[in-house]
């Protein structure tokens, strides 16, 4: 029994970043289990190839290797043949946060990105055990400084508030004692940087957490939180909504919720399982989901070079994605981004036709579309519907159809390619995952 | 560590979330210049409120883009500019108490007495506050000690979800006080409410509406206005001209990018010239120019920080002083004169900071605060009440003693003009920190009593008429002149001022060749009776009006108006201030393409009859389509026509609104072809381009309105008479005797046309702005032929003891003149010829 074509582009934007044809056209024969054990396979994932350049500390050139961080990671999202992996590790970076320019330490700041690359479909625990003694992390919310003398609840606050529970479900005794169980667990001093436990100060009184009294380590507290089988179901209900809104929609329904945190739950938090559960549940495929969803600027800019075949070197995304609203390595805060209405503000979308005009430019120069200024506007439009993967609507149509018939009389023919790049890539189509 | 305080205390002044921006990395590389928003939520509630009614109401920009005519801030409207201090600003260090308590508490960080700039016995400000010192002593600066959010749990989100959203309640907030101010609004643009920077932050996103990001920098999406760069911002206009079908947020999104033009169109011209680098400075530079430029704009949201000092407070607030202080000096110092009575800042930030000083040189999150309100308006002085430090309150922190809902209260009250209650919840009292209204110290504007068009002596040598010949070549209209947004004009026109249009090469209108260009013209919100002239740049203002207004009201009128030799057109307002607005519908030029065929005035729509097509009222964002030859008798030929002229008729609209007439089958532009007020009948000289079947469509922004068009020419290129342009040449002013002696009645007059003003004998047709003034009766004027009967038309339409103005294109009888009635009561007419037909 084969899937509606339909069906499996929407997946496959959801599981990755665009829905090319030959790959919807691979899989729309099977049925939808197969489709969705085909996108959920990502044992054909490339080996890291990180630059040479990202292995060491440059404190003069930081920002620089930055740059060649983001060019990199652009790139592997264009032409990954498993691009969920890389949309796992968006999703790991905007929930458990560290912020790049706090960090500013390219080798701790790759590690920790290594860490959700290699993890992101995993269990959730082991992903957390590590993400909690990263380095990265550790710096982030302070953790390094976090002293049996003066404990800092900075990180224990959020790995309950924002990374595991959520809020209301642990009391301020619980983050205390959280943080003292969290003393001593630093790092070595830079350049060279590993984690380090410091023995001295570490609080190894104790502590009540959870109404369990005795001398809670760091790494216990994250393993309480999936032992306890008050807790578990907490934290499965807490995956369960955030997932499902990151590749559905926002505020499911409490039979959705359920399932998916039944898929958690009896598979040990594994992120695999529950998008399993994500993509076979009937209303993944509804108009609701299919309409529910903004492209994030990352998302974006992926779809542009993966359409166009520009690299990022060529495309410089880096330019404008402050502007646009989303650096993936540097969320805004620790909470991370929000999807939707979060993206849609005017200067954000300035940013985005600030990008949509280079991505023109870069084209043209690279000779994407020659010649379509010569067709009919009707063969121009289908041309760019099947370089984005996308189908226009209506207005849309008529409005570039518009465009193509004055700007050929007005202006003539000179610079329409480059300016009807810019224009598809406005296409509100573009604009929604 | 300190060792005297509870081990509570102990953890909760260690609290820190994850805006903790300061450096607390090893080595101290580089850091995250703290939030720059909270963003929480930022168009989810916007946007979830439009699926639905509010959608067609202009929620998200949704019309906000429309041509919707928005009056310039009006003389006693404020200006709130409100400036967030992100991070928790220590106010025992902004307003020092003199106390040794405070000294004791602050330990290293504090400030002795004679540190600081004293203000009394008990407070001085810190040492760095300067010009705010220099604007409290000058009676300028009210300081609202012991200010918080009641209930408050330390946390950076929830105190900023709060202040920005208006609110203290549980669950986190969907929309913003100012949102919902703007949501309460009669009239909204998305100019209204402004936030300087790259997100939008809670406090203006409403329920239904929500201001725009202005950009600091850049030459946005939006900026330019070469052909093809306005062919694109056409083209995503109308990825939004009608719901895609795709869902809420594709059309969220479609509507938000036509906003995005706006808001760069509107603000590029501002972003010229130097500009501060600092955070602060910057975006309050920019506020004090967009306050300047008079778009509309009534609250500009700014922030910055970092003010989280848990660590070395001294030198990152000492410097945060610096820069408040810095950036308010030279705010109010380039503010224009004309705003400074309508200005007020405001400044607060979302806690203050714990009494005591930690170990580490800096102070942790807490609840007390103080805030600011700074303009001439401002009751100077001390508010509220500094909280104790002898007897601390929950968690040793300073117990708020002022809700900050009541300075909202204040402020949406007294300065934003709205009901408190509807924007926070209640009126919450307890702070009264306005000593005046907004525009105090403005003079009233007194209304001029006659309107001026031509009481001043006709000018003893008229400009030479240059006669151009030209065939018609019609557009799509587009809008080329928003003065509301700085298009073409940056801000509201003032008496006695001009500025020159570029029109060649505008808005579709080619480079060479071009004799004439026709122009709808709007007057948007004028604060004086007033009139408009237009005419050829370079080349003496005529004695002519091209539009005439009431304050407060909206007027158009078509122009059809000879550029000059540099390519443009001059706009002249007489008195008060006034926004204007000019979509280009066509131009003339001088190689064969149509020419005008004048037709006796014939009624093609009348939606209160069905003639036409279309019975019944036009309803709000609804459309009519009309093929004006398939309508019996009305001589429009049936092939050929690319463009006829209509008089077009608003009559007894409910709402405020605007009629856009466009060629069916193209996208509808952003522009305006008549704009009316609720209960006005208004009628407008409209060139209506036809799409390929010869098919107009006339679209109805808000309200219901009945439309009536009266057909009165076309052009065809099978037509024989090419325009000529002349520039504008008085031929009738009954008040002086000229060309009819005496007030006009019911009883027809002639006027003779050819041989005068330039109208040579031959002539088929004549252009002429006809003005009626101190009619005696609700009535209207009706322009037709000589020698022949009266038809059932009307040209203009006035109440009683008004002044009205509508071009009017009509065909010349046998004896080469025209006849006018004026249906009730008795009026003075004027008519200006600006070019005829041969």
């Amino acid at each position: 029994m084969s899937s509606n074509p339909e069906d499996v582009a929407h997946l496959l934007r959801r599981a990755g970043f665009v829905a090319p044809p030959a790959r919807v056209a691979a899989l729309a024969p099977l049925d939808w289990p197969a489709v969705v054990e085909a996108v959920l396979d990502t044992s054909a994932a490339p080996t890291e190839d990180h630059p040479a350049a990202l292995a060491t500390f440059d404190g003069g050139d930081s920002w620089k290797q930055h740059i060649v961080h983001l060019q990199w990671w652009f790139d592997r999202c264009a032409s990954t043949p498993t691009p969920l992996v890389e949309k796992m590790l968006l999703f790991w970076h905007g929930h458990f946060v560290v912020q790049w320019t706090k960090v500013y330490h390219m080798p701790v700041m790759r590690e920790l990105s290594s860490t959700y690359r290699a993890g992101g479909l995993g269990r959730i625990e082991p992903l957390a055990q590590s993400m909690a003694v990263a380095p990265a992390m550790l710096w982030y919310l302070d953790n390094a400084q976090n002293t049996k003398r003066s404990p800092n609840l900075n990180f224990a606050r959020e790995l309950m508030e924002l990374f595991l529970l959520g809020v209301g479900n642990y009391t301020e005794d619980d983050v205390l004692a959280a943080a003292r169980a969290w003393t001593g667990h630093s790092t070595t001093e830079p350049p060279a940087v590993s984690y380090a436990f410091r023995s001295d100060q570490h609080d190894a009184d104790l502590k009540t957490y959870f109404g369990t009294t005795r001398a809670w380590d760091g790494p216990e507290i994250i393993t309480e939180i999936f032992a306890n089988p008050t807790k578990r179901p907490v934290v499965a209900r807490y995956f369960a909504r955030k997932l499902w809104e990151f590749f559905a929609y926002q505020n499911p329904g409490a039979p959705v919720l359920d399932a998916i945190a039944a898929a958690l739950l009896a598979s040990d938090f594994e992120i695999r399982s529950a998008l399993r559960a994500i993509f076979n549940h009937s209303e993944f495929r509804s108009t609701t989901a299919k309409q529910g969803l903004v492209r994030s600027p990352a998302e974006f800019v992926v779809t542009a070079l993966a359409s166009t075949g520009l690299s990022a070197a060529e495309a410089h995304p880096e330019w404008l994605l402050d502007m646009m609203g989303q650096d993936p390595f540097d969320p805004p805060n620790v909470s991370g981004w929000r999807p939707n209405g979060y993206w849609v503000n005017t200067s954000a979308f300035n940013g985005r036709a600030m990008f949509a005009q280079n991505i023109g430019w870069y084209a043209t120069q690279k000779g994407v579309w020659a010649g379509i200024e010569s067709g009919t506007a009707a063969a121009a439009i289908a041309t760019a519907e099947a370089t984005f993967a996308v189908s226009f609507s209506a207005t849309t149509r008529a409005a570039l159809t518009t465009w193509f018939d004055r700007q050929r009389v007005s202006d003539g023919q000179w610079n329409m390619r480059q300016n009807f790049m810019t224009l598809v890539l406005l296409a509100p189509e573009l604009h929604t995952a | 560590m300190t060792t005297d305080q509870s081990e509570a205390a102990v953890a909760l002044r260690r609290l820190s979330t994850p805006i903790d921006a300061l450096a607390t990395t090893p080595g101290g590389w580089g850091r995250r210049q703290f939030l720059q928003t909270l963003a929480l939520g930022a168009g989810v509630g916007a946007v979830a409120g439009t699926i639905g009614l509010p959608w067609l109401e202009g929620g998200v920009g949704v019309g906000s883009d429309a041509a919707w005519a928005g009056p310039p801030i009006g003389r006693t409207d404020g200006i709130l500019v409100s400036i967030f201090m992100y991070g928790g600003n220590d106010g025992l260090n902004t307003v020092v108490p003199t106390s040794d308590d405070y000294r004791r508490y602050h330990g290293t960080i504090a400030f002795r007495p004679d540190q600081t700039l004293p203000i009394d016995a008990e407070i001085g400000l810190h040492p760095n506050l300067g010009y705010l010192k220099q604007r409290y002593d000058e009676g300028h600066v009210a300081i609202v000690e012991g200010i918080g959010a009641p209930g408050g749990d330390l946390s950076h989100f929830t105190s900023q979800a709060r202040w920005l959203g208006g609110e203290a309640g549980a669950g986190a907030p969907t929309s913003g006080w100012i949102g919902r101010w703007l949501d309460g609004l009669d009239a909204y643009d998305p100019l209204r409410a402004v936030t300087i920077g790259t997100t939008v932050p809670l406090s203006i996103v409403g329920r239904f509406r929500r201001g725009s990001a202005v950009p600091t920098a850049g030459d946005g999406f939006g900026a330019r206005s070469t052909v093809p760069d306005t062919l694109m911002y056409d083209a995503v206009r109308a990825f939004s001209a009608s719901p895609a079908g795709r869902g809420a947020w594709h059309d969220a999104i479609a509507a938000t990018e036509s906003s995005q033009l706006s808001v760069i169109g509107a603000v590029t011209p501002l972003l010229a010239g130097s500009l501060p680098t600092g955070a602060i400075e910057r975006r309050l530079a920019l506020a004090s120019r967009i306050i300047g430029a008079d778009l509309g704009t009534r609250v500009i949201d700014v922030g910055w920080g970092d003010f989280d000092t848990h660590r070395d407070q001294q030198l990152t607030h000492d410097r945060r002083m610096t820069e408040l202080d810095t950036a308010l000096r030279s705010f109010f110092e380039t503010l224009d004169a004309r705003f400074r009575s309508r200005v007020t800042v405001m400044i607060v930030s979302e806690f203050g900071r714990t009494p005591w000083a930690n170990d580490s040189g800096g102070t942790d999150h807490g609840e007390a605060g103080v805030a600011f309100l700074v303009g001439s308006a401002v009751k100077g002085g001390r508010h509220g009440q500094m909280p104790s430090l002898v007897g601390l309150g929950r968690w040793d922190q300073l117990t708020p003693t002022v809700d900050f809902r009541a300075l909202y209260t204040n402020v949406v009250e007294r300065w934003l003009g709205a009901d408190p209650v509807d924007v926070v919840g209640a009126a919450y009292g307890g702070l009264d920190l306005f000593a005046q209204a907004p525009g105090f110290d403005l003079p009233a504007v007194t209304p001029t009593p006659t309107p001026a068009p031509s009481l001043e002596p006709a000018p003893t040598a008229p400009p030479s008429p240059v006669e151009i010949a030209g065939d018609y070549v019609a557009l799509n209209p587009r809008r080329i002149l928003d003065t509301r947004s700085g298009q073409g004009h940056v801000g509201a026109l003032r008496a006695g001022e001009s500025f020159d249009l570029a029109v060649i090469g505008a808005g579709g209108v080619p480079i060479a060749g071009v004799t004439a260009v026709a122009l709808n013209v709007t007057a948007v919100g004028g604060d004086a009776e007033s009139y408009l002239t237009v005419y050829p740049s370079a080349e003496p203002r005529p004695d002519a009006s091209s539009v005439n207004w009431k304050p407060g009201k909206v007027v158009p009128n078509l122009v059809i108006m000879r550029p000059g030799t540099d390519g443009a057109v001059s706009f002249w307002n007489a008195s008060g201030q006034v926004h204007v607005l000019a979509d280009v519908v066509g131009y003339f030029r001088d190689t064969d393409n149509d020419r005008f065929m004048p037709l006796s005035p014939v009624r093609v729509l009348d939606t209160r009859s069905g003639l036409g097509g279309a019975k019944g009222r036009l309803g709000a964002g609804r459309s009519i389509s009309l093929v004006p030859t398939a309508v019996a008798g009305s001589g429009v030929p049936s092939s050929g026509v690319d463009a006829v002229v209509l008089n077009v008729t608003a009559d007894a609209p409910t709402k405020a609104g605007y009629l856009t007439v466009w060629p069916t089958s193209e996208p509808r532009g952003v522009v305006s072809s008549l704009n009316f007020e609720a209960g006005q009948t208004v009628p407008n000289l409209v060139i209506a381009t036809l799409d390929g079947n010869g098919s107009l469509s006339i679209y109805n922004d808000s309200g219901e309105v009945d439309v009536l068009a009266d057909v009165v020419g076309c052009f065809s290129s099978a037509a024989l008479g090419r325009h000529r342009s002349t520039s504008p040449r008085r031929i009738l002013d009954t008040r002086t005797g000229t060309g009819i002696a005496g007030v006009l009645g019911t009883s027809p007059a002639s006027l003779a046309v050819t041989g005068r003003a330039g109208v040579p004998a031959g002539a088929t047709g004549v252009v002429m702005n006809v003005t009626v003034t101190a009619p005696t009766a609700q009535s209207y004027l009706t322009v037709w032929p000589g020698g022949e009967a009266q038809p059932n038309a009307s040209n203009l339409n006035y109440k009683r003891d008004t002044t009205v103005a509508n071009l009017v294109i009509v065909r010349l009888g046998a004896n080469g003149g025209v006849q006018l009635a004026n249906a009730a009561g008795s009026a003075h007419v004027l008519a200006d010829v600006v070019g005829y037909f041969v």
